[in-house]
């Protein structure tokens, strides 16, 4: 928060557009100059000055880092807080990229159902073919991936503050279980937003991840037949990339997994294993409203209209209730 | 119709869209960063399977003559394998690609120097090297097969492991082929084949099969360009040397014979070839067809055995017909694709279509007094699937229904031509609405992808990319509505099984969107 406080404070944000603007500005004038001069190497000679800017905008973005790490620091230091817990946020951030849960996720367990079995060829790639993802097999595009860094290495920025922080004060001033609960929401969280945000299969592999977690879960039952709902939409109007990737090498297992099952679904297998999904623990759920809806939508895709009704007919008795 | 969507296809690629910033696995851009002019784009092909896209693009002036070129390798997954840096003259374009599990091979031509390159690239994009071939005259120039980026139209085949095989026509003294096959092992020389330049007969080569022994190619021989009655020859040559192992005519005691495809049976090594039969004395380039043959060939090119489907005897049996290969009610068939599926099965798909009379171009011709417009054209409708079994037995035949289209001709003579040789000058000019097939590796499958104008009553007509697939026991159709604001596009090819590439051009944001999307059966 400190951190957050600094960048503020030092008006890193606008100094940063500023220095963005002028950058633009002279590189808009070093091109003119070089047209007026010659047709020739344009291209090579924006590609270079393009370069020049980023590295620089990405330079004062690093320093703006260092700095808001420094007095960030000096903020915590008069609170009740250890400084120390600065290094430990630092290096928490330096495996934020990593997988929080690393268990194999059993996709097969989860979407089969004694009436629409898995079928086992939904979990392998076609093999063979060109294999893409080599980003730095470029003629002259290279780019310094150091020098386009907007942070530092947090492991540098640990060191640059290690000295001056002090094993003195709370780890947590928040209740620990309460502290928890917000680490637990924030989970569940991801998964809403994801979904609100069009990133479909990155919502429902965390729905997923939790579910092993949470089997009972009400939410995550719900979230993972709302989500199966829209891919079933989006694929039925050819918009299925637009809201799930592909597969490729540098995604994590579980999540590439995934990607490659949804790829191999026809669209009656996705409605039926979505309705099959819910109807193992409609009885669990049936005064719950949020998960009556997402059943009302699986029956819909089947065209299940008597079901549809009956489904109907709860959630008005649920919302009279609750009246 | 799908002239139309060409011409706005190509007046768009030389658009100045721009540099590619953004590639994620799903889908890539090109925004507004750098303007460059994508020159080419087309796919990577092995075995009729798309394994990867090439996009090539002029991006910057280097001297006078010379230029610098960008190509940019994608996988099937539009996930980036390579950008290599080419500089060359000014007018070098990019044709076509091909994959042999080891390589990918490009071939480039530069229009003015006439000069054909073949760039080899590992399968990470590191360069291998080239080989170069030079047109010798503006004929084989003009010859030079340009469209072959589009799958249905190939002259660059991979022979798995051991090379790639490249087809072309020249010109002597007569038109003639020349074969040129490129190694993947540097151990192994490249060679060509070419027509014996004393040949008294017009010939032409294509593909049919290659593996680790010959590729086998079919030989068509006319007495001259014009001659409309071609013998056919299957021509066996060693992978290693070029040296003809054998070259034996296609002939039957019956029957006049036209190759359309041939196959390499996977089973058995042999090769299998098939076309149309026609009385012995028919000219085969205009006489209705009597129906479909199928040899299976040993590995000398002699016949192991004999199939004929006749359109009377068997084809009507599962639809009306004639003896002329006109079927009653429903006219005559074009036959598109020749494909095996990978339980064995073969495939035939035909577009049927009309002679009809053409008011509007009696009306040109009148107002032209006859320079301009023909009396009839043809009136393309539904396709016609035929199934056979592994022993070349018809089965079904699948009919998938669209809007009729039409194609007119530009002038008068055209009106005097036979239907199958209007079919054939159609076909040429994109007047059939049939686009592509799309056959799977490793499931008996097959997907046709054609355009259909939708005609709908009290709503806007429409164009739609239609795409009937065949899942190994039913067909389903599923369609893309093409329609677009004023100035934006939509374009469909082919992708990886099972799927297509959408490329779409979103005018207000001056982008350049590419997505693969998976096609619903």
């Amino acid at each position: 928060m400190g951190h957050e406080m600094a960048h503020y404070v030092m008006d890193h944000v606008n100094d940063r557009i500023a220095a963005n603007l002028v950058a633009i500005d002279k590189l808009e004038k070093r091109l003119k100059k070089e047209a007026k001069k010659s047709d020739y190497g344009l291209m090579e000679k924006l590609e270079s000055a393009v370069k020049d800017i980023t590295y620089n905008t990405s330079r004062y973005s690093r320093s703006y880092e260092v700095s808001a790490d420094s007095l960030g620091l000096q903020y915590i230091m008069p609170s009740k807080y250890s400084s120390e817990e600065a290094l430990r946020a630092l290096a928490i951030l330096d495996e934020i990229d990593g997988e929080k849960y690393k268990d194999t996720l059993q996709y097969q367990e989860v979407f089969t159902s004694i009436e629409y079995p898995f079928k086992d060829y939904w979990l392998k790639e076609a093999s063979g073919g060109l294999v893409g993802g080599n980003y730095d097999n470029d003629d002259g595009e290279n780019w310094e991936s150091d020098s386009l860094k907007t942070h530092p290495d947090c492991k540098d920025r640990i060191e640059l503050i290690r000295d001056r922080t002090k094993p003195v004060g709370e780890k947590n001033l928040q209740e620990a279980k309460r502290f928890q609960e917000i680490v637990n929401q924030a989970d569940f969280e991801i998964i809403q937003s994801e979904y609100e945000s069009g990133d479909v299969g990155q919502s429902l592999f965390y729905a997923l991840q939790l579910l092993d977690k949470h089997p009972e879960n009400a939410y995550l039952r719900t979230m993972i037949s709302k989500n199966l709902t829209v891919v079933y939409k989006a694929q039925a109007d050819h918009q299925l990339s637009k809201i799930v990737g592909f597969p490729n090498s540098r995604q994590n297992h579980n999540y590439r997994q995934l990607l490659i099952v949804i790829r191999n679904l026809r669209l009656k297998d996705i409605k039926r294993i979505n309705y099959n999904f819910l109807q193992k623990d409609k009885e669990k759920f049936s005064s719950n409203l949020p998960y009556l809806k997402a059943m009302k939508s699986a029956a819909t895709l089947m065209e299940k209209n008597e079901e549809i009704s009956e489904i109907e007919k709860q959630i008005e008795l649920i919302k009279s209730n609750i009246k | 119709m799908k002239q139309r969507l060409l011409q706005l296809v190509s007046s768009l690629l030389v658009l100045s869209i721009l540099a590619c910033t953004n590639l994620n696995a799903q889908s890539s851009s090109f925004n507004d960063i750098k303007k460059v002019k994508l020159r080419n784009m087309g796919p990577i092909i092995k075995d009729n399977v798309v394994q990867g896209y090439y996009m090539f693009y002029l991006y910057d002036k280097v001297s006078k003559g010379n230029r610098m070129y960008k190509l940019q390798l994608l996988d099937a997954n539009l996930d980036k394998i390579a950008t290599k840096t080419i500089t060359a003259g000014k007018y070098l374009i990019l044709q076509s690609a091909s994959y042999n599990n080891e390589e990918i091979m490009l071939k480039f031509l530069d229009v003015k120097t006439k000069i054909v390159s073949f760039r080899r690239y590992d399968a990470t994009g590191d360069y291998k090297g080239q080989k170069t071939y030079t047109l010798e005259n503006r004929y084989e120039l003009a010859l030079f097969d340009q469209g072959d980026g589009d799958l249905e139209n190939i002259t660059l085949f991979p022979a798995d492991g051991n090379g790639f095989v490249d087809y072309h026509t020249t010109k002597g003294k007569k038109f003639g082929y020349e074969i040129n096959f490129y190694p993947s092992n540097s151990e192994i020389k490249s060679w060509k084949k070419a027509m014996d330049p004393n040949s008294k007969y017009t010939e032409a080569a294509m593909f049919l099969a290659a593996n680790d022994e010959m590729v086998v190619s079919t030989i068509a021989k006319r007495k001259n360009a014009l001659s409309k009655d071609p013998e056919y020859f299957i021509q066996g040559l060693d992978i290693n040397t070029g040296k003809e192992l054998f070259e034996k005519t296609l002939e039957d005691n019956k029957y006049a014979l036209q190759v359309i495809s041939g196959f390499k049976n996977e089973t058995t090594g042999n090769v299998e070839v098939t076309g149309f039969y026609y009385g012995k004395d028919d000219k085969t380039f205009k006489a209705a067809s009597k129906g479909v043959f199928f040899f299976v060939l040993d590995n000398k090119g002699d016949p192991i055995s004999r199939k004929y489907i006749s359109w009377k005897a068997d084809v009507s049996k599962v639809l009306p017909s004639n003896d002329r290969g006109k079927l009653n009610d429903i006219g005559y068939m074009f036959f598109h694709r020749v494909i095996r599926t990978k339980d064995g099965k073969i495939f035939a798909i035909a577009e049927q279509y009309n002679k009809v009379a053409d008011g509007m171009g009696i009306a040109a011709m009148a107002l032209s007094s006859g320079d301009t417009g023909s009396a009839t054209k043809l009136a393309v409708e539904n396709f016609y699937i035929f199934e056979f079994d592994k022993d070349f037995n018809l089965v079904d035949v699948e009919v998938v229904e669209k809007f009729k289209s039409s194609f007119s001709f530009p002038n008068a003579a055209y009106s005097f031509l036979s239907p199958q040789i209007m079919a054939q000058v159609a076909n040429t000019y994109g007047g059939f609405d049939y686009l592509f097939t799309q056959n799977y590796a490793d499931r008996p499958m097959f997907m046709v992808g054609y355009l259909d104008y939708e005609r709908r009553k009290k709503e806007k007509n429409m164009i739609v990319f239609g795409a009937a697939t065949h899942d190994g026991e039913e067909y389903t159709t599923d369609k893309i509505n093409l329609d677009t604001k004023k100035g934006e596009y939509i374009r469909v090819m082919q992708g990886k099984p099972g799927h297509i590439l959408i490329s779409e051009y979103i005018a207000k944001e001056k982008r350049m969107e590419f997505r693969l999307e998976k096609i619903n059966f």
